[in-house]
Formats: C-alpha cells, sequence, structure tokens
C-alpha cells in the first residue's frame, strides 16, 4: 500500500514536470521563431534598402548601392587616366577632379569598401596612382567608418599596407583620430588592445583633438607631459591660457609631482612663442594678469627666444632687461639677437646705438658682431673691440678676423695686429 | 524496498533531465540568434550610415553662388573638412570680383585669424589663380613683408603670372623694388621675399628667355644672387628639359667654383619630397640624369642634401640603423663616390652618440672593404665621441695602422687617473 502510494505520487510529480517544461518549452519556441523571423526581416530589408533603423525611409537596394559605388570606381579611374595629377592642372580637370571627390563623399561604408577593392584590382592605373587613389578612398572610409580601417588593418589582404609605410603610415593614425573624435574613449580602448600605435605622436594627436573640445580633459591626457603642452595652447583661445597656466603651477606646487615644474615652465613656454608675434605692449594684459615670478619669467624668455620673431626682438630684449637679471637673461638676450640680426641686422644695429652700456647690450653686441661678420667684417669688428676683455671677447675677435679673412686679408692682419691678437 | 524507490525517483529525474536538456537547448539557440540578430542590425547601421550627414558635409553652408561663411565657420573640424571640397569647387565658378567680395566678407567677421586662414588662403588662391595681378595689386603693401600671412599666396600668384606674361611680372617686380617694398632686411636675403618672387620669375623665363634669365640675375649683388640661385629653382615637378636649362643657368651665372653648392640647395626640396630612402635615391638620381650632373655637382648635392636630412635624428632610432647607414654608404659609393666617405662619416659620427657599438661596428667594416683608416679615424675623431665611449673606442684606436694618426686619436681618450 505504502509502495503503490509512493508510485502514484512518483508519476505525479513526473506528470507535472512534464507539462510545466512543455509550456515553458512551447513558449521558447514562439520566442525563437519570432526571433528568426525578425532576423529574417532585417536581412530582406537590408537587400531591398529598407532600413527600420532609419524610420522605414528607403534607400536604394544593396545591389543597386553596389552598383553606384563600382561604376563611381570606374568613372574616377577614367578621370585619373585622362587627367594624370601633375603640378598644374586646368580648371576642367580640377572641376571634374572636385566633383568626383564630391560624389566619394556620399558614399557610405560599404560602398566606399567596395570603391576600394575595384581601385586595388585595377590594372589600367600606374602603380603610384592607383597607391595615391586607394590611400585617398580608405581616409575616406576612415572619416565614414573608422573600426572599419583599424579591422583592415590587420586582416591578412591589408595587414602589409595598411602597417607598412605606405601612405606615409598615416592611414591608421587617421582613423584612430577620426575614431577619438567620435569617440575617445573607444579610440584609447583600442590603443590599450593595440598598444603597437600608442607612441608619442599618437598621443600628441589625441590631446589636440580632445584640447580642441574640452580643455581640462585634455590636460588630464597629458598628464604632465611637457611636450604636450605646445598642443594644448594651441588649441585653446588665450582667454583660457590662464586656466591652463594655473593647473600647471598647481601641479608644479604638488610636491609628488618630478615633472610639474617643466610641465608649468614648457607650457609658459608654449604661450610665449604664441604671444612673441604681437610683442610686449599686446603681450601686457595677458603678462600682467599672469603675475609671472622670476622662475617663470625666465621660462617665458626663453619661450621667446626659441619663438625667434624678430618684429619684437629689441621689446622683447628691453622687456627682460627691465625684470630679470642681466647674468640670468644673457643667454637667451644673445640668441635673439642672434636671430635678430639674421633676420634684420639693421633693427638691431639700430638698438645697439641707442641701448644703454651694460652686461645686456653686451650680450647683443657679441651676437650682432659674429653675425654680421659674415658679410660686413669692418663694422662687427667696431662693435667686438666694445666687448670688455675675457675670453668672450677674444672669441669674437677670431670670429670677426677669420671671415675678414675671407674678404681682405690684409685688413684682417691690420685688425688682428691693433688688437694683439695671436696668429 | 530499494526497487521500489528507485521505480518512484526514475520518472521524475528523467523528466526533469529531458525538460531542462529541451529548455537548456532552446535558450543557447535563443541566445545565438539575438547575437546573430544584434550583430546584423550593428553591421547594416555602420555600412549603410551615409558618408556625412549633408549638413554637415557643408550643403547648407552653400546657396547658389554665396557661401555663409559665418555658418562654416561655426561647424566643427570635421564638418569644416567636409564642406573643404564643395566650396573649393564652387570657387572655380566665382569671377574674380566675387572671389574679392567673399574674401571681404569673411575678412570681416568676428573670428580668430587662424580660423579663417585656410579659407581665405583657399580664397586668395583662387583669385591668383583667376588674376594674379589683381591679387597682388589688392595685397601690394605686403608683398615685403616676411611675417605676412598671405606671402606664399602672393609667391604663386607672381610665379604663375610670370608664366603668363613675363614682361608685365618683371615690371610690376622692378616697380615694387624700385619703391623700397622689397628691401633685404636678413643679412643673407635668405627668407626675404624678393628671393622667392625672383626666383619665380627666373622659373618662368629660363624657358622663354634663358639670356635675359641669366642677366637678369647676373646683374644682382651678392648675396642676394646666391639666394635665389639657391632657392628652389630646381623645384619638384620640374620637368628634365627645364630642369637642364636652369642647371645651366646656375652654372653660367654662378661659376664652376660655385656651381655645385648652388645646384644643392636650389634642388634641396625636390630631393627632400620622398616618403622613405629609396625615393630620396630615386629622386637624386632622377635630378642627376635631368641635369647631366658632374661628378662634382653631383657629390655636392649628395653630401648636402642628405646631411640636411640626417639632422633629424629620428633616423637613429631605427630597428635597421644598420642596413640604412650601409645602404646610403653603397648609393653614394655608386652614384656620388667623391661624397662617399664624408656622408659616411657624418653619419657615423651621428649614430655613434647614440648607438656607439653600431657605429663602431660598421666603421670596422668600412675599414676592413676598403683598406683604408681614413673613415675610421675620421669617426674616432669626431667632437666628444671618444671621450664619451673610452672602452669601446679603445680596440678601433689598435685598428689603425698609422702610428702618427694612432697617436693623435689616443690623445682624445680621456687621462688615465
Amino acid at each position: 500500500m505504502k509502495n503503490r502510494l509512493l508510485i502514484s505520487a512518483s508519476w505525479c510529480v513526473t506528470a507535472f514536470i512534464l507539462a510545466g517544461g512543455g509550456v515553458a518549452g512551447w513558449r521558447n519556441h514562439q520566442a525563437i521563431a519570432r526571433e528568426r523571423s525578425e532576423l529574417e526581416r532585417l536581412e530582406a530589408d537590408a537587400s531591398s534598402g529598407e532600413s527600420p533603423e532609419r524610420g522605414g525611409r528607403s534607400r536604394p537596394s544593396i545591389q543597386a548601392r553596389e552598383e553606384v559605388a563600382r561604376d563611381f570606381a570606374r568613372r574616377l579611374i577614367k578621370h585619373w587616366n585622362e587627367f594624370p595629377p601633375k603640378k598644374e592642372q586646368g580648371d576642367e580637370a580640377v572641376k571634374g577632379r572636385l566633383d568626383l571627390f564630391i560624389e566619394l563623399d556620399r558614399l557610405d561604408s560599404r560602398q566606399l569598401k567596395i570603391v576600394i577593392a575595384a581601385l586595388r584590382a585595377d590594372v589600367d592605373l600606374p602603380e603610384g596612382e592607383r597607391r595615391t587613389l586607394v590611400g585617398l578612398a580608405i581616409n575616406y572610409l576612415a572619416h565614414v567608418d573608422p573600426s572599419s580601417v583599424l579591422e583592415m588593418a590587420y586582416s591578412p589582404e591589408w595587414r602589409e599596407l595598411l602597417q607598412g609605410k605606405l601612405w606615409g603610415g598615416g592611414l591608421v593614425p587617421s582613423a584612430i583620430a577620426c575614431l577619438a573624435r567620435k569617440d575617445l574613449d573607444g579610440a584609447l580602448a583600442w590603443l590599450r588592445e593595440h598598444p603597437e600605435w600608442n607612441e608619442k605622436n599618437m598621443k600628441r594627436m589625441l590631446v589636440e583633438i580632445v584640447a580642441k573640445q574640452d580643455a581640462k580633459r585634455a590636460l588630464e591626457l597629458a598628464d604632465g607631459d611637457a611636450s604636450l603642452c605646445y598642443t594644448l595652447i594651441v588649441a585653446r583661445p588665450q582667454s583660457e591660457w590662464l586656466s591652463l597656466l594655473t593647473a600647471a603651477r598647481e601641479k608644479a606646487a604638488d610636491a609628488s609631482s618630478a615633472k610639474g615644474g617643466k610641465f608649468r615652465d614648457t607650457m609658459l613656454g608654449s604661450i610665449a612663442s604664441q604671444l612673441s608675434e604681437a610683442g610686449p605692449a599686446a603681450a601686457k594684459g595677458w603678462l600682467d594678469q599672469a603675475a609671472l615670478n622670476e622662475a617663470e619669467a625666465l621660462a617665458f624668455l626663453s619661450g621667446i627666444s626659441n619663438a625667434q620673431d624678430d618684429e619684437h626682438a629689441g621689446e622683447w630684449i628691453d622687456w627682460a632687461a627691465a625684470r630679470l637679471p642681466a647674468e640670468k637673461i644673457s643667454s637667451d638676450v644673445w640668441s635673439i639677437a642672434w636671430t635678430w640680426t639674421k633676420k634684420d641686422y639693421k633693427a638691431a644695429g639700430e638698438w645697439l646705438n641707442q641701448a644703454a652700456e651694460g652686461p645686456v647690450k653686451q650680450a647683443v653686441v657679441k651676437a650682432y658682431a659674429e653675425m654680421v661678420a659674415y658679410q660686413d667684417p669692418e663694422v662687427a669688428a667696431q662693435w667686438a673691440v666694445t666687448l670688455p676683455a675675457g675670453k668672450e671677447r677674444d672669441r669674437v675677435l677670431k670670429r670677426v678676423r677669420d671671415e675678414w679673412t675671407k674678404k681682405d686679408e690684409a685688413a684682417a692682419a691690420e685688425f688682428a695686429r691693433k688688437n694683439g691678437m695671436e696668429e | 524496498m530499494r526497487r521500489t524507490f528507485l521505480l518512484a525517483v526514475l520518472p521524475p529525474v528523467v523528466a526533469l533531465a529531458v525538460v531542462g536538456g529541451g529548455i537548456d537547448l532552446q535558450h543557447r539557440q535563443m541566445a545565438e540568434l539575438e547575437l546573430r540578430t544584434k550583430a546584423f542590425r550593428s553591421r547594416v547601421e555602420r555600412e549603410m550610415r551615409p558618408a556625412v550627414p549633408e549638413k554637415e558635409a557643408g550643403v547648407s553652408v552653400i546657396d547658389g553662388k554665396r557661401i555663409d561663411w559665418g555658418k562654416l565657420l561655426v561647424m566643427n573640424e570635421d564638418g569644416q573638412s567636409r564642406a573643404f571640397n564643395r566650396v573649393q569647387r564652387l570657387l572655380y565658378d566665382l569671377s574674380a570680383e566675387e572671389l574679392l567680395a567673399n574674401f571681404d566678407q569673411l575678412a570681416s567677421l568676428d573670428v580668430p585669424a587662424e580660423k579663417k586662414k585656410e579659407w581665405e588662403d583657399l580664397l586668395l588662391q583662387m583669385l591668383g589663380r583667376r588674376d594674379p595681378k589683381r591679387l597682388l595689386e589688392r595685397f601690394s603693401e605686403e608683398v615685403g613683408v616676411v611675417s605676412s600671412p598671405r606671402r606664399g599666396v602672393l609667391f604663386q600668384a607672381f610665379a604663375r603670372w610670370s608664366e603668363q606674361d613675363g614682361a608685365a611680372a618683371a615690371a610690376w617686380l622692378d616697380a615694387q623694388v624700385m619703391a623700397g617694398k622689397l628691401d633685404g632686411k636678413s643679412i643673407n636675403w635668405r627668407n626675404s621675399p624678393r628671393v622667392s618672387f625672383e626666383a619665380g620669375l627666373l622659373r618662368a623665363w629660363v624657358n622663354a628667355d634663358p639670356a635675359s634669365a641669366a642677366a637678369r640675375v647676373g646683374a644682382m649683388q651678392e648675396p642676394l644672387r646666391s639666394a635665389v640661385l639657391g632657392n628652389d629653382l630646381l623645384e619638384w615637378g620640374c620637368e628634365a628639359e627645364k630642369a637642364k636649362k636652369i642647371a645651366n643657368l646656375i652654372r653660367g651665372v654662378a661659376g664652376e667654383a660655385q656651381a655645385p653648392q648652388m645646384l644643392a640647395e636650389s634642388s634641396f626640396q625636390r630631393i627632400a619630397r620622398s616618403s622613405g630612402d629609396r625615393q630620396t635615391y630615386e629622386n637624386l638620381e632622377r635630378l642627376f640624369q635631368d641635369i647631366e650632373a658632374t661628378p662634382k655637382e653631383r657629390d655636392a648635392v649628395a653630401l648636402y642634401s642628405l646631411s640636411v636630412l640626417l639632422r633629424d635624428p629620428k633616423w637613429t632610432e631605427r630597428e635597421d640603423v644598420v642596413s640604412y647607414v650601409d645602404g646610403m654608404r653603397t648609393w653614394a659609393l655608386s652614384e656620388a663616390h667623391g661624397a662617399a666617405n664624408e656622408l659616411t662619416i657624418k653619419v657615423l659620427g651621428q649614430l655613434g652618440v647614440k648607438r656607439f657599438d653600431d657605429a663602431a661596428k660598421l666603421a670596422i667594416q668600412y675599414q676592413e672593404a676598403s683598406g683604408d683608416d681614413s673613415v675610421l679615424v675620421a669617426f674616432l675623431k669626431v667632437n666628444g665621441l671618444v671621450r664619451a665611449h673610452p672602452a669601446e673606442a679603445l680596440p678601433l684606436l689598435e685598428r689603425i695602422s698609422d702610428p702618427a694618426k694612432r697617436e693623435e686619436i689616443r690623445k682624445l681618450f680621456p687621462k688615465q687617473p
């Protein structure tokens, strides 16, 4: 009796399990059928050109769009064969080429891939021209669908071409840049997975892209790398330089950051390179707000010196002389004066004629005399002898004598004799 | 009892296994289908995405023959770059007046100059193509300004005018010189606007009237004359016949002693325009062929252009640096024999600073191949090299066969404490 009861209960449980399973299985079966039919519908829509993602608006079918791409490739090749690019082209050739580029701009990713394949397979175009056109089309694809180009770079068919030095090795970086403009985090993730592309220039490119949109994020990305300061400054308007400098100053003040001081100084140098051309009078407003201390002003002056601008060289030398100890600026002043004399020796000479005596003027005299010696050793000699005795004076006198010898040996010898120079 | 228990437990267990297995299979099918659908959707979305929305591609800023510069300048970088072709295409259909009106409209916008620069240049390049004289007259106050942002466009326009009407272009240039607008400020005239204008005129005249071209440049004072002769006269794209005429002009004016260096300076831009070592050598060989270079000219051109290119120290970081250096020497030995050793010494000296062992290995290789110590000795004389690497340099010292030279180099080693 007990056994029969046990068997009956067992069959009841079994029936319950099978019934429950049947219901669940039937529901799953229906869901699978729905999903399958959805996939079939999507595939059919794609072939016919209906896109549910575009609100059901109609586009030409895949086949039709593929034909457009093939036709475009044929016309592009024909035009290139008819008007091979050379230095000077007639208006009609350029207009035709621009019309084709505008069409290229309208193609979608799938069509561009067809164009790229057609160009690559073409046998009529000379090798160099074919390479140029393939690179051009890949560049367009990078703008539309950068991930596709990055995938191509690792495909067996394209790996060698895209990762090699063709197209200046620039198509993969160009695709990364396009991806970064659309999706910075995506680009950074891709670079983490492909560290072979994550080099210095790549970081610079990303900082440049980000800096145009978001200074704070760019500053984070730069991570105290002084070589990226110029990129940051150039990307942002002058009105934001002070806040960038403030961030750099905070980094410099942070004792745990060893590179903070260099970052701040390089940022000041970069700002100086941008303000140099305007001259100190125009830069006064910014400089007053920035209230540079001595170390910062020296870093700024170094940037002025590197900028090699000659329009305001004298004014910048006066600016530095009025604010900074002469012994700390003589090297930068020499460098500014050297470039200034090279570019505009008359203006440098005029500055010398009215400059007050002292170490700053001496630094300018050294640069001026050494540079002018090449062209006019007699004038160089007149200035060189005004230098105080010492090694520097001897060096400048020697340079003047050597240059003079090339033009007039007797005059040079007389100059050497008068100044007690050894043979 | 045990049998009964088994008979009772077995059916539900089997049912559970069958139902569970079936449902699991369905879930797997479902998951796979979902994945396929998702991947398909994303592929379709990506592949069918139009290249760029039309409004971003510059269509919305062009209305007939009118360009909405204000709207264009607020577009993002990508949008502006895609609009470029459309705007450029439109400019080809505009008259000189219309181009200038567009320029004035663009210039009047209160937007930082650097944001307008690319578009201003495009407009002015087109104006220079359409009516170069008008462009030069419009910006006549800027023709001598070294820092003018329009200097490149002005030079291009003048070169075009010189091709179209050399006499009128020369008359305009002489008038600017007479008015003092093109006085040289730089000590050697390099980078001076007049040099670029004169070079543009010479390139045009050399085809039509080489004697007048030679007379014009020959009448110039030094250092203006050298600056003009060295100013990219043999530019990229210069046809072989014209290159030969230009080379002959340089030879005639500069004289035998100076001509090789002038040719070297004047051809540097076309040599440097390459994307790899092989291309650089091909550019050099093509030039040698075009101008029928003498051995001295070959040496000077190769030495100058390759030395300038070597100034960018990136090459010392190349993985294939040894074959790069070796390739350069092999090329020089074959095509510019007289420059081969000097070039080798330069390149080894630079390499030695960064990668002494590689440079030393090559110096030994060249000594053994040539049976001549000159490269090895010159390499060890490179400023500061031996002092920085005394231990590594010592075995090289012992390889020098001439005792006098060996002693000379030994003096460069740091003194023993």
